[in-house]
């Protein structure tokens, strides 16, 4: 029942575009068309489990250590190392995927989910079923954020919208609205 | 090669200093850190008690404090998480004086659903709590409020208040030392240990002769100067006085307390309030009546005991769906007749429902009840009780068809002008009656209680053969 | 003057917020009062400066193939020393950033400056880069800070500017309101720098590429 909670809670409750304010560059950069937006999320999805199971392992190790001031330094190194060793991995062993995917890796390094949810998870005390579970939920909620978007901005390039608005203004007017009806979950 | 060389030394040497730097930034802020959060814990702690100091007492079952004030004790302060509705439970404080009341609650954190399950956190559901203690029964509807829609969240809170007040009430000494009966304690030596405020307090209590003769302190971890007058004073006390319900020495409270939870442990066998095991033959006939939380709301039964056996139980309340409870509390309560005993098998099914009635049937047999003098068997009975002075007063009435007749008082020793008009007024109401659910005569409480007290005693020996005295 | 031509660059002209477009998840999380707006964006100027000044200094040291994992290392860094003496210092402030705080981290405006610019000019200039960027972000943290608090909670830097009975439209001070305030403010800056000067017509088209 927890990681029903938990999973689904990511998902609506707690949407890490609408209500945590997390990866919201990649939201606004990439979510200009549909496939690009699905091909993030998948993105964010692998790298945001395998990144968060490694830094819950390390938080122990942390914690064994008395070194938790240590923990950014550490999430960020292991997600950037993450993220080239999975780009010269999927190159290697998988091109087709490595086509598909390879684009959006560096763009994820920086993208504050990861090291967000990384902290997060340990913040709530999850154990490392909850991580991963977490993390699926959290990835999914951000990929029907990123593709509803996408969907909606495809159509807004074809209407007349406001000189001033056009690009990142109407984006972010757009993205206030959904984050409206993302609230609807909570009340 | 060299390449390589150059980029790993660098790394590393940027690594390494890194490091260093928030090694040494750690070490400058870390006991700032701790001191702030000790001082935010504090400022939370003093929220639901009028303190000005907490000190953490370790190894308890649940967290707590001893709150000060100006130096003096000034109660307790309990942290415990209740399961509400959702998984991660309601985490709350919950402050306490020093005789288990409460004095303030408040939730740290909750994650009920917002909207329904939040409400329990605000300040005027939270404020009701504050004053009851120990012999407050905390139950929903009766001296606390639940919220509607929002049962479970409401119960989860109820539930961990009163947890509070009974851990504290037995961490404080306050429940089940009252019972310790010195007289009845076989000579001996008896160990126990208690929690002072260093750490364990181990005494050895001697008996003899029916009386506590030596409260022998074997070791203790308090600070030697603060707590010496309690050590010295506290078991000559208990000694002189007679009894463990002795004052703390000013000044070493905390020690006070721990030899005084010390010998109450050693004493534990003699006075404890486990939980009794209900005797349905030793009830007295009547009618009891009990309430327990059931599926989705309060079961009130009603059960009729009569020789010695529960003859009858009727339930009065309940809004258990039905379907699901209906044939559950009916095979329920024909286990309950036919064996005559409290352990019968759950309805699978309805599990909730039937522990529900099981256990207001019990709270019912645990309760005072309201004595039915018509499912006493004929006879002749005779009891005795103290009523105003040390002689006893005995009582002797006849049963018969269901009736109570000629109720006589054969020897008292209460003054007689006072007493006897009283005695005479009571038997008139209670053959009237048919009951001794009468009021006590003004003026003469004592006597009357004692003479109700005799007949009740009366009941319990039974009827003696059809002539007696 | 250069230093005020640098400023001027980093609060109006390359603005991080409005102009590039970077670190908006701070941006839209934490502006919710203008206090956590100016702590925002105070810390992120810290940490931009040091980490510039460092990256700056070692630009000849750190072989360029492994110049971004040590970029993240120094600007980590000075996140945990940022974050460690604001929780010793400014408790209910790191209390209101929480998990932001850490995330300075992967602030892009952060690594685009040392990559940029940092790892190219003096430390100086640098220092100075960091500094304009620093109080760009800080300026634009702020405004929408104090425009979500007047009109969420009726109040500015904390002092109530309406009475009690006064209902304030939440919604400004829920995640909705931030989409809506941010957009609002990018397009009116949009509007009022293309009609006023056809300069700055290059700026725009440059964010737009």
């Amino acid at each position: 029942m927890k990681l029903v909670m938990i999973f689904f809670g990511a998902i609506f409750f707690n949407n890490f575009v609408f209500n945590r304010f997390l990866g919201i560059c990649p939201f606004l950069g990439v979510s200009k068309r549909l496939d690009t937006s699905i091909g993030m999320g998948m993105g964010v999805a692998f790298v945001m489990t395998v990144a968060s199971t490694l830094t819950w392992l390390l938080q122990k190790l942390l914690v064994l250590l008395h070194l938790e001031y240590m923990q950014t330094i550490v999430f960020i190194l292991v997600i950037a190392a993450l993220v080239q060793f999975v780009e010269m991995f999927l190159q290697k062993v998988s091109p087709t995927l490595h086509k598909a995917l390879g684009v959006y890796l560096p763009l994820i390094t920086t993208n504050c989910a990861i090291l967000g949810i990384a902290i997060l998870n340990i913040g709530f005390g999850y154990n490392l079923l909850e991580t991963i579970i977490h993390c699926l939920g959290a990835s999914a909620g951000f990929t029907l954020a990123m593709v509803i978007l996408a969907g909606i901005r495809e159509k807004l390039e074809l209407s007349d919208v406001p000189e001033a608005f056009t690009g990142v203004p109407i984006a972010l007017i757009t993205a206030g609205i959904l984050a409206m009806a993302f609230s609807g979950f909570v009340l | 090669m060299n390449q390589t060389a150059k980029m790993i030394v660098v790394l590393g040497l940027i690594a390494a200093i890194s490091a260093g730097l928030l090694a040494g930034v750690n070490m400058l802020t870390k006991d700032i850190i701790a001191a702030n959060s000790e001082k935010r814990l504090y400022e939370t702690l003093a929220q639901v008690i009028d303190a000005d100091e907490f000190i953490r007492q370790e190894e308890t079952e649940l967290a707590l404090w001893h709150a000060m004030k100006n130096g003096e004790p000034a109660g307790y302060v309990v942290r415990l998480v209740g399961k509400g509705y959702s998984s991660a439970g309601i985490d709350m404080l919950v402050g306490l004086d020093s005789e288990a009341s409460v004095t303030g609650v408040l939730i740290f954190s909750h994650s009920e659903t917002p909207g329904l399950g939040s409400k329990v956190a605000a300040a005027g559901y939270l404020d009701q709590f504050v004053g009851k203690g120990l012999e407050s029964p905390f139950a929903a509807g009766e001296d606390v409020d639940a919220i509607s829609g929002a049962t479970s969240s409401s119960m989860a809170v109820i539930g961990s208040v009163r947890k509070a007040v009974q851990f504290v009430g037995a961490y404080a000494g306050l429940v089940e030392d009252t019972s310790i009966d010195f007289a009845k304690v076989p000579d001996g030596v008896y160990t126990g240990t208690g929690r002072g405020f260093g750490g364990d307090i181990t005494v050895n209590v001697t008996f003899a002769g029916g009386k506590l003769t030596d409260v022998e302190i074997v070791s203790h971890k308090e600070s030697p100067n603060v707590s010496d007058p309690a050590i010295k004073q506290i078991p000559q006390a208990m000694i002189d006085e007679q009894t463990v319900e002795v004052d703390a020495v000013s000044g070493a409270t905390m020690s006070s307390e721990g030899i005084k939870a010390a010998v109450r442990d050693a004493l534990a066998e003699f006075g404890g309030q486990a939980d009794v095991p209900i005797d349905i033959s030793s009830l007295l006939p009547g009618k009891y009546t009990g309430t327990a939380r059931g599926f989705s709301s309060d079961i009130t039964v009603e059960v009729t005991v009569a020789g010695g056996k529960i003859t009858e139980i009727t339930i009065i309340s309940q809004d258990d769906t039905a379907e699901v409870s209906g044939p559950a509390f009916v095979a329920i309560i024909a286990a309950i007749k036919q064996e005559q005993s409290l352990d019968v098998d759950l309805v699978s099914g309805a599990t909730y429902s039937s522990e529900g009635l099981v256990e207001a049937v019990k709270n019912a047999l645990r309760s005072e009840g309201v004595l039915d003098l018509s499912y006493l068997p004929d006879g002749k009975y005779i009891g005795e009780a103290e009523g105003f002075s040390r002689e006893p007063i005995r009582v002797s009435f006849t049963m018969k068809d269901g009736r109570i007749s000629s109720v006589q008082i054969l020897t008292h020793g209460d003054t007689v002008g006072v007493a006897e008009p009283a005695f005479s007024q009571l038997s008139s109401a209670i053959e009237v009656g048919q009951t001794l659910d009468v009021d006590l005569v003004s003026g003469a409480s004592y006597s009357s209680q004692g003479m109700l007290d005799a007949m009740i005693n009366a009941i319990k020996a039974g009827p003696s053969s059809g002539t007696g005295q | 003057m250069s230093i005020l031509k640098e400023l001027k660059r980093g609060i109006f002209l390359e603005n991080p917020t409005f102009r590039l477009v970077l670190g908006m998840c701070p941006t839209l999380a934490i502006t919710t009062l203008a206090i956590n707006g100016i702590g925002m964006g105070l810390a992120t100027t810290a940490v931009l400066i040091g980490s510039n000044v460092v990256v700056a200094a070692l630009k000849n040291v750190i072989p360029s193939q492994v110049r971004i994992p040590s970029y993240i290392v120094i600007i980590s860094t000075f996140v945990t020393i940022i974050s460690m003496l604001m929780e010793a210092y400014v408790y209910p402030l790191y209390e209101a950033l929480g998990i932001f705080l850490p995330l300075i981290v992967v602030n892009c405006i952060i690594l685009g400056r040392a990559e940029a610019y940092a790892s190219k000019h003096s430390i100086g200039k640098s220092a100075l880069d960091g500094l304009a960027i620093g109080l760009g972000f800080t300026l634009s943290l702020t405004v929408i800070g104090v425009i979500r608090e007047i009109l969420g909670a009726g109040s500015i830097f904390g002092y109530a500017l309406t009475g009690e009975n006064v209902s304030m439209a939440t919604i400004f001070s829920l995640p909705p309101g931030a989409f809506f305030t941010l957009g609002t403010l990018m397009a009116l800056i949009n509007a009022l720098t293309r009609k006023k000067s056809p300069r700055k017509k290059t700026v725009a088209a440059k964010r737009e590429a």
